[in-house]
């Protein structure tokens, strides 16, 4: 197994880092949870969104929206239960009126990961009926190839986790595997893809949940600067 | 369509010091000296008038302007404000005072710059350059601008002490010094819709067809067609007024990402007369030392190349040029959803700064560049300084929403020194008139006036322009999404693409003028810029052609 840096690690060297030189200019510290002021729920009420990335934990939210990827993407990025918004009520009864919506779902590879794009497709209370959600990963496939980072699970098996691979009774892999300008890249090209086989094809919603999820996040070779292409200014 | 270069001195000073500018027919009346350099009309100081005035498809209350009586008229009756179309004038309205102005939108452009006592003003840099009054220093901050938005907004040009009338604007030049005022406004918008969505919509719909009357050359209509929206429906509303149009798009070869099926599909609806043309890299790059010194201040939009040889192409056919710009500034083009939602993961939007930092991000140029990319006692020279411009726009009251103060923005901004200002410099050398009727005056006014959920409608940008040609279309057109004239910059320029060499070479060239770090050129040129979205391509493309430009101008800092 490889070593992992844990987090009260990784902030002391940080700690350390500062006192020798200065606070990274870049460092992402976890957000206070958003209030929206009322003008600006009057304004996200009168437009929309047509995907959101949905994250299992903060952490991750807050990397998204710190490298600017809702922006570059004009998606909503947030967890399930809604953060980093403080009010989620009015963004939640939105949310239930967009029955277009594509929710693209990022978590672990754990038992309460792959757990997450289930509870989203059948019991979040946000979500329609018609809404699609797509699950990114990382899943017990992904897992597979990434055997070199595997650590062990710390809450046990629920009574029916019995459908997922034995191995997830036992193991996860967390998302922070992944090298951060790789993730956004990945993550950016899927929502694009989307996009793209949306635009071209009124099939694409009972195509699309096949193998392409997997073909993005599945990869063996975790170096490399990742993919650079870039568009124009927004108009 | 002309150029002009005119000197001004004060009642009390000599006039021996007009210099002459280009081809100049330089006349001295009084006490002041006027030299003027015709490009296709001539432009003359007219004796009896004090006026010298260059415009296009003006008109006043339905009639076109034909002379310049009726300029003289109406500006004696106070009736600039009144004016429809294109025009850059000045007008000595008493022995001592002259007054400036150009249109509301920025079709035209007229700069200017004190020396002494007295004021020297033309229709183009070069020109006000050539009057040997000037050096040709850089601006620090109006470089950094240029960086951040690939043009230079606002008043100021890259050149110190050089300045742009801004559209809509009258500058009074007397014995008291100058003072400028604005003789037009954008609308503000607040509160409720008063019209139904049907009323809307057929108001724009008549407004958009008053608009290409106004711009209607003799004959066959010829116009630019990417195979959007904007260009789409300029070309069927062309259609409908026109049995002739000529349409072209621009191709940068097959192996890259193309419009070409869209803008193909809507030439045969349309049933026009179809072109293709298609342009090699080495070609489009060729061609960036003429058209960069056509501009004047420099435009870092890789279309620039692009346009200007559509217009030469065009100059043997036609005076007009029809295009689709100006759709996205007026109905909602696509900044407004990514700023919307940068707006809502502010954690302190109201924050001073906050919105406006993130504007410039969204341009999506050197902004985020800047610290590393420039000399360091560059950028502390210029540091916190970008943002001030816009903050007046952000903090409107004239607005109650932020769609609405962003579209604002964009038409100001962007419409006027990026969107015209290029359309109107790179025709110019080829006698070509741009018709730009998504940018008429009276469009922008009614679209303002328009409810800002009607224009951005869900995720649906330009809902209001597209319901209102929906007829005109087919609807794979009318409701396909935002792409853009894509051009390849990214395949070009990065390592083993055709004009990576090239470029790499041009770009040391700006070692000789002390502005950027070598090892940040170095990083762009390796591809190894790092973090999300680097856009490599379109900030080598930039840099490219401030290079050209500093070259064109001799430019020092």
């Amino acid at each position: 197994m490889a070593p992992f840096l844990v987090n009260h690690e990784l902030d002391k060297y940080i700690q350390l880092w500062t006192y020798a030189h200065q606070k990274p200019q870049s460092l992402i510290i976890p957000g206070e949870k958003l209030a929206i002021e009322a003008s600006r729920l009057k304004e996200l009420n009168q437009y929309a969104v047509d995907k959101i990335l949905v994250c299992e934990r903060p952490e991750m939210v807050d990397f998204f929206v710190a490298n600017r990827f809702h922006m570059e993407q004009k998606c909503l990025v947030m967890t399930a239960g809604g953060y980093p918004f403080q009010e989620t009520d009015l963004l939640f009864e939105k949310l239930r009126g967009l029955a277009k919506l594509a929710i693209f779902v990022l978590h672990d590879a754990s038992l309460k990961g792959v757990k997450l794009p289930v509870y989203l497709r059948k019991q979040a209370p946000w979500v329609s009926k018609q809404a699609q959600v797509i699950d990114l990963g990382l899943s017990a496939e992904h897992a597979s190839k990434l055997e070199d980072y595997w650590h062990h699970q710390t809450s046990p098996a629920a009574p029916d986790d019995t459908d997922y691979p034995e191995w997830l009774q036992h193991y996860k892999v967390h998302l922070a595997v992944i090298p951060p300008l790789q993730l956004l890249n990945r993550v950016g090209r899927m929502l694009n893809m989307y996009a793209q086989q949306r635009d071209a094809s009124s099939s694409f919603e009972s195509s699309f949940e096949t193998d392409d999820a997997l073909a993005v996040l599945a990869w063996s070779n975790l170096g490399g600067a990742g993919d650079n292409d870039g568009d124009g200014d927004f108009g | 369509m002309a150029s002009l270069s005119l000197l001004w001195k004060k009642q009390s000073d000599r006039p021996e010091q007009v210099k002459r500018v280009g081809r100049v027919r330089p006349r001295i009346a009084g006490s002041w000296g006027i030299s003027i350099a015709p490009i296709r009309d001539c432009l003359f100081l007219n004796p009896e008038t004090s006026l010298v005035v260059e415009w296009e498809q003006c008109w006043l209350d339905d009639q076109a302007i034909v002379s310049e009586a009726q300029w003289l008229g109406l500006l004696k009756a106070g009736r600039l404000a009144d004016v429809l179309g294109a025009f850059a004038l000045a007008w000595r309205q008493t022995p001592e005072s002259l007054l400036l102005a150009t249109d509301a939108l920025g079709e035209r452009s007229l700069f200017y710059a004190q020396h002494g006592p007295g004021l020297v003003f033309a229709s183009s840099l070069e020109l006000l350059l050539k009057s040997g009054l000037f050096e040709s220093r850089l601006q620090p901050l109006a470089l950094a601008r240029y960086l951040t938005y690939a043009y230079v907004p606002g008043q100021e040009t890259l050149f110190k002490g050089l300045l742009e009338l801004e559209p809509g604007c009258l500058l009074r030049v007397s014995d008291s010094g100058l003072q400028k005022t604005a003789y037009w406004h954008l609308p503000g918008y607040q509160g409720a819709p008063v019209k139904t969505e049907t009323e809307y919509k057929q108001d724009l719909r008549l407004g958009l067809v008053r608009a290409m009357h106004r711009r209607l050359p003799d004959g066959a209509i010829h116009a630019s067609l990417s195979g959007g929206i904007d260009s789409s429906l300029v070309v069927a509303l062309a259609k409908q007024l026109r049995p002739e149009v000529y349409t072209y798009s621009l191709s940068f070869g097959d192996a890259y990402r193309h419009e070409l099926p869209f803008s193909q599909a809507v030439a045969e609806h349309c049933q026009t007369q179809h072109q293709v043309l298609t342009f090699a890299p080495q070609e489009i790059l060729a061609n960036l030392d003429r058209a960069m010194a056509c501009l004047g201040n420099p435009i870092g939009d890789p279309l620039t190349v692009p346009n200007f040889l559509l217009f030469q192409e065009v100059s043997s056919r036609s005076s007009v040029l029809f295009n689709g710009e100006g759709g996205d500034p007026n109905f909602g083009g696509p900044k407004n959803l990514a700023m919307l939602l940068a707006d809502l993961y502010s954690q302190e939007p109201e924050a001073k700064g906050v919105l406006e930092q993130i504007y410039l991000h969204s341009y999506r140029k050197c902004f985020s560049d800047l610290a590393e990319m420039l000399r360091p006692q560059l950028w502390q020279a210029i540091k916190g300084q970008l943002a001030a411009e816009l903050s007046p726009w952000f903090r409107s009251d004239a607005y109650d929403s932020l769609i609405n103060r962003l579209m604002a923005i964009n038409v100001i901004f962007k419409g006027s020194h990026h969107i015209l200002y290029k359309v109107n410099h790179l025709s110019e050398p080829f006698g070509v008139s741009p018709a730009s009727p998504l940018f008429d005056r009276e469009l922008t006014e009614l679209a303002f006036g328009i409810p800002p959920e009607l224009k951005l409608k869900g995720v649906c940008e330009k809902y209001i322009l597209k319901e209102a040609v929906r007829d005109l279309l087919p609807d794979s057109i009318i409701d396909r999404p935002k792409s853009g004239m894509m051009v390849p910059v990214e395949h070009w320029f990065k390592p083993g693409g055709p004009l990576h060499k090239l470029a790499k070479k041009r770009l040391a060239q700006l070692e000789h003028w002390d502005i950027f770090e070598p090892a940040y050129l170095k990083r762009l040129m390796k591809w190894e810029l790092g973090g999300y979205q680097p856009r490599h391509g379109a900030k080598v493309w930039i840099l490219l052609a401030l290079e050209s430009w500093l070259r064109a101008y001799d430019a020092k800092l």
